[in-house]
């Protein structure tokens, strides 16, 4: 087909249109979160917000705090000391399954494990933990590809040199994927700020502002879901959903322009 | 060295699970019973010191909660089954409710007989014409299978089989919450749906069954069909449970119970 | 210089231990949670039964005698997610192409800022979207047709095609960017034009790579839950008509998860593990696609 004009033609046009319609949902989805979240916007849904944001970095900060070392140390271990047998394939195996596994399910999990059998209130705290579970396969993996990619010779003359494993980790390995952990990292955060169906159940309602972890609260994505099935459960009616809408894209905009910051500045430091 | 700093981890997060654990009040159960329940737990916390955290999952999680010791009360809106009791749950009645039918605002449906609600709900009743409306089709609203006020809506309007089974019609839109029924049947101009008395606002438009008005005379004289209780179960009560139950059948509890639109068991 | 004192001793002996440590807890965390899902789900298949669970239609938890049969939801994550990958897919790969091979730079990197950002927004919003626009469009031109409120099988196949398209065609992009360039110069030099180019030789050269786009997004689209839930009308439905509500696996989940116990939990837990191995099929379906479509092309 390719080898006639009209063949080339008919694709050509079939790229042309895909572009168009392309062009088109990107409008109208942020065109349209925009434009309403800007009609509806005033101080009061501003600040009625604020308890949400503050619950969402306090779930940001207890899912890191747990996974973060978690998930790079044990890359680091995995990559550097392991010795690559069955157990760490059973490992890897076990990161690859659960990274495919949709987040109802991580959901259904928290609720049996952390809720019904540990007892735990429903909080930020058991979101938390719900939500470095997600992110741990993640994160681990990341951290392992960004270790790869440094050439073994280079690690084999750190060590030739008479630096010991550890030290060679620290000063010669760690600091060479930096970049790419602080990515997973960057990544994480993202898909936790936009998380729902893995807390929704564990983490409660939004009870006022959040004074301690162990409390129920809601985040952005939880409470804007909450309020989309009932408008009347927030005080803003819908129009809070609109602007809650509003304040997770420029949420977005700003993580994937910090990313980009990142690699610049580690390219800068690396020098290519 | 390994062993000691394994236990120590294993320590810090039972630890910090068993922070967790607080002297709250946990209260789980029926969205319907949960608009009162927030009105009575409001008064309770500003008389005593009492924190209490109100789950509202539907009749049959506040169940599980309790017998699970996971809530210190359930609330459940339908009757407590027997094999239910059998956990070791006490069940007591708080207040009697009545179920509204609601619809647009734009509906000029005023009245369902019983039998009208059935097939409607089974899904032999497709437009409203059929019933005095004009040519549009119905959209039914119903809640999940968990939730107390389906099942007791279910059962007296006569759409459960008899293994149980529920003869709702398959295209029936299924959400979870009061809240939901409300949204739902106030977008589309052709919904119907079924919620608690005690959850109707001034947006919601009632109608009659049997041409009886869904109205807390109507219920107290036993002439409103979709009449039910409003129950809360426990298992083993503590000392706060019980403090709370209690002010709940006092006279301000009462008091709160009427103010909401339901009605109080006392009077019966 | 790197002495070896035993302050630097110590603390290489934590670390390395700390390693481990944290080897052994994600290893038990990651495991503990795969036998929990399928230890969780294993009662209600053995006891109800694995092809009775897939292949009955009636879902009745609460019957004396209860069913669990996940068919019409089976069937309306099959099809919602098949017809949402024929929309994007397409779509997806045409423009990958065209701003990976086509696009003028300024074009492409303008056009990539905002599909990253599509990308990353969450779920929730893309439901919002669908609900407030094309469900009060389907509810406002057909309530006269009974069973049609809007909320709709075409509404989530809508959400699954927006969702999935920014990871098809970010992951492509990607990998088409990363073909060699010798591939395309020497394409030119044998006379073909662009489009030629594109399809005989870039296409197939970054095959792996846009395999994995799709399978990322196909992923997405079995796995999404609210976004869904918000649309689609959670009706129990035959998923025959597109207008009319369905249920997938997932919003089946949510929907019933807070309240279940005992069989109808575990029931809930095999509905999940009947996604994993749909997600699994679905994988090993594009994978041989693929490699299929790349190898008969002469």
């Amino acid at each position: 087909m390719l080898n006639h004009k009209f063949g080339i033609n008919f694709v050509k046009y079939a790229m042309y249109l895909s572009l168009i319609l392309l062009i088109a949902f990107i409008a109208l989805i942020i065109g349209y979160i925009v434009l309403e979240g800007l009609a509806q916007l005033n101080l009061d849904l501003l600040i009625s917000s604020n308890p949400l944001i503050v619950s969402t970095l306090m779930l940001i900060g207890i899912a890191l705090i747990v996974a973060i070392p978690l998930g790079i140390f044990s890359a680091i271990y995995m990559q550097m000391y392991a010795k690559q047998g069955r157990i760490i394939s059973l490992i890897r195996f076990s990161i690859d399954s659960l990274t495919g596994i949709p987040s109802i399910i991580y959901g259904l999990f928290a609720l049996s494990f952390f809720i019904y059998y540990f007892g735990l209130n429903r909080s930020i705290f058991a979101a938390g933990l719900a939500m470095a579970i997600v992110i741990l396969p993640v994160l681990i993996k990341n951290t392992e590809e960004a270790i790869k990619t440094i050439e073994r010779s280079q690690i084999e003359a750190s060590l030739a040199l008479g630096a010991t494993k550890y030290d060679t980790v620290t000063k010669v390995v760690v600091p060479f994927c930096l970049d790419g952990i602080i990515n997973g990292v960057i990544l994480s955060i993202g898909r936790i700020i936009g998380e729902t169906a893995a807390i929704m159940f564990v983490i409660g309602t939004l009870n006022g502002f959040p004074t301690s972890i162990f409390e129920p609260s809601a985040t952005l994505a939880t409470h804007l879901y909450l309020i989309l099935q009932e408008p009347t459960y927030a005080q803003g009616g819908i129009q809070e959903a609109y602007s809650l809408a509003l304040i997770l894209l420029l949420i977005v905009i700003i993580l994937n322009v910090l990313v980009k910051f990142v690699e610049k500045y580690f390219k800068k430091k690396r020098g290519y | 060295m390994r062993k000691y700093k394994q236990l120590i981890l294993i320590g810090c997060f039972f630890f910090l699970c068993s922070c967790s654990q607080s002297k709250d009040l946990e209260i789980s159960g029926s969205t319907s019973v949960a608009p009162l329940m927030n009105k009575l737990v409001e008064q309770y916390q500003k008389d005593t010191n009492q924190k209490i955290n109100i789950n509202a999952d539907g009749s049959s999680a506040g169940i599980k909660a309790a017998s699970e010791n996971l809530a210190n009360i359930g609330m459940v809106s339908r009757e407590v089954e027997k094999d239910e009791l059998a956990l070791g749950l006490k069940s007591e009645v708080i207040a009697i409710d009545a179920m509204a039918v609601i619809v647009n605002k734009d509906n000029q449906v005023t009245n369902l007989s019983q039998q009208e609600l059935c097939d409607i709900y089974s899904g032999k009743i497709k437009n409203w014409s059929e019933v005095g409306g004009k040519n549009l089709g119905i959209v039914i609203v119903s809640r999940e299978y968990g939730s107390g006020t389906r099942n007791a809506f279910e059962e007296i309007t006569g759409l459960l089989n008899e293994d149980k089974s529920s003869n709702t019609n398959a295209k029936a839109i299924i959400v979870n919450s009061t809240g939901a029924v409300i949204e739902n049947v106030q977008q589309k101009e052709g919904a119907i749906g079924y919620l608690s008395l005690g959850s109707i606002t001034e947006n919601t438009k009632t109608i009659s069954i049997n041409n009886i008005e869904p109205t807390k005379r109507n219920v107290l004289r036993n002439k409103y069909l979709l009449t039910r209780n409003f129950n809360i179960v426990t298992k083993n009560a503590d000392d706060k449970t019980k403090a709370f139950i209690e002010f709940i059948h006092s006279e301000k509890g009462h008091e709160i119970i009427a103010e909401e639109g339901f009605i109080n068991v006392s009077q019966d | 210089m790197l002495a070896k004192t035993k302050k630097s001793e110590k603390k290489r002996l934590l670390f390395e231990s700390l390693y481990r440590l944290s080897v052994i807890f994600s290893g038990l965390i990651l495991f503990i949670i795969i036998i929990f899902i399928f230890a969780s789900g294993f009662p209600a298949l053995k006891e109800y039964g694995f092809f009775e669970m897939i292949l009955n239609k009636e879902w009745s938890p609460n019957a004396t005698d209860p069913q669990f049969g996940l068919l019409y939801m089976v069937l309306a994550t099959i099809i919602s997610t098949l017809l949402s990958l024929l929309i994007a897919i397409p779509i997806g790969v045409l423009s990958a192409a065209y701003l990976s091979k086509m696009a003028p730079k300024k074009i492409k990197k303008t056009i990539m800022f905002f599909v990253e950002i599509l990308a990353g927004i969450p779920s929730v919003i893309y439901g919002f979207f669908i609900l407030k626009t094309l469900v009060k469009i389907i509810y406002d031109n057909g309530k006269y047709i009974e069973g049609v409120s809007g909320n709709s099988m075409l509404a989530a196949i809508a959400v699954l095609a927006l969702m999935s398209l920014p990871t098809i065609i970010t992951v492509s992009v990607t990998s088409l960017d990363a073909i060699n360039k010798s591939y395309d110069e020497a394409s030119y030099a044998l006379g073909a034009n662009t489009i030629q180019t594109i399809f005989k030789v870039d296409l197939r050269a970054a095959r792996l790579g846009i395999m994995s786009a799709i399978v990322l997004g196909a992923g997405k689209v079995i796995g999404e839950t609210m976004a869904v839930m918000l649309v689609s009308g959670n009706a129990i439905n035959f998923p025959g008509n597109l207008l009319e509500p369905v249920r997938t696996l997932t919003s089946n989940i949510a929907t019933e998860m807070a309240y279940a116990s005992g069989l109808h939990q575990s029931a809930l837990y095999a509905t999940g593990i009947i996604l994993f191995i749909l997600i699994m099929i679905l994988n090993y379906i594009l994978l041989v696609v693929i490699k299929r479509g790349g190898t008969s092309d002469a």
